[in-house]
């Protein structure tokens, strides 16, 4: 995997965790079970942690990466399981397997793709 | 929702060597048999660490994380018996670990009702010291499923 899609991989996983403690729900859970946070705002140490990691990603890559959030609202990186894109499920073609050192994206929903 | 079927006994780790946070929580991951991106999965939890710490006190520690690593919710249980200092909030060494790892898309918000139960089972499993006992997976599994039926 290159460290651009890694870089992004982590990005999508620091995403994760934000929108996780952007919520209320979730939240309260978390103070019931008896989790305590550092102090601080969770939420505004991980979007420093997410600046950080920004300076590592190009801003064309970042900006797309942007635009595939926002469009499926889901993920923009994804594995490819048994040659199927795991975003949207439609076969990846083989040749595109042979430059998995390379971001790739797959050629019907866009996502980021990597080999699982 | 009971965790006893959520539980393997591939994923039950009752003698971990892990002397640190970072180890025990590679240990742990390592259980999922899926987990390609493993070491990604560990930054994860580090993060999620990183904002406080996930022992909740007791010698148990619950850390948890979204991943794609998992395509549906995974559940991980460990055990130390020399303890780990996991700057818990007693600051007491953790025995007992519980990992959950969900995917991004979790419909039915089982991440959340999930890590709910695990709390309450840890309560139970913390009375006299009863997970302990269990000297096999099957026998954690059998203990988890006794208490369940307690509730």
């Amino acid at each position: 995997m290159s460290e651009e899609l890694r870089c992004l991989l982590e990005l999508q996983h620091l995403d994760y965790m934000i929108k996780d403690w952007r919520n209320t729900e979730m939240r309260r859970e978390f103070k019931k079970i008896g989790f305590q946070t550092a102090t601080g705002d969770p939420v505004e140490m991980l979007l420093k942690k997410r600046e950080k990691l920004l300076e590592r990603i190009s801003p064309a890559l970042y900006q797309m990466y942007q635009r595939i959030i926002s469009r499926y609202n889901d993920w923009a990186v994804v594995p490819v399981v048994n040659g199927f894109c795991g975003g949207c499920f439609s076969k990846v073609p083989t040749e595109l397997s042979s430059q998995r050192g390379t971001v790739n994206n797959c050629p019907n929903c866009g996502r980021f793709i990597y080999w699982d | 929702m009971n965790l006893y079927n959520m539980l393997k006994p591939e994923c039950i780790n009752l003698n971990l060597s892990g002397k640190k946070k970072k180890e025990v929580l590679e240990e742990l991951v390592g259980c999922i048999r899926k987990a390609k991106d493993s070491d990604l999965l560990v930054s994860t939890l580090l993060k999620r660490e990183d904002l406080g710490s996930t022992g909740i006190g007791k010698g148990v520690a619950i850390p948890h994380g979204r991943s794609l690593v998992a395509d549906k919710l995974e559940l991980v249980v460990g055990r130390s018996d020399a303890g780990v200092e996991f700057n818990a909030i007693d600051k007491k060494p953790v025995h007992l670990f519980f990992l959950i790892v969900a995917p991004p898309q979790d419909p039915g918000n089982q991440y959340l009702i999930t890590l709910g139960r695990v709390a309450v089972v840890c309560q139970e499993l913390l009375k006299r010291k009863r997970y302990e006992k269990p000297q096999t997976s099957e026998e954690f599994i059998a203990l988890v499923k006794e208490i369940e039926k307690e509730l």
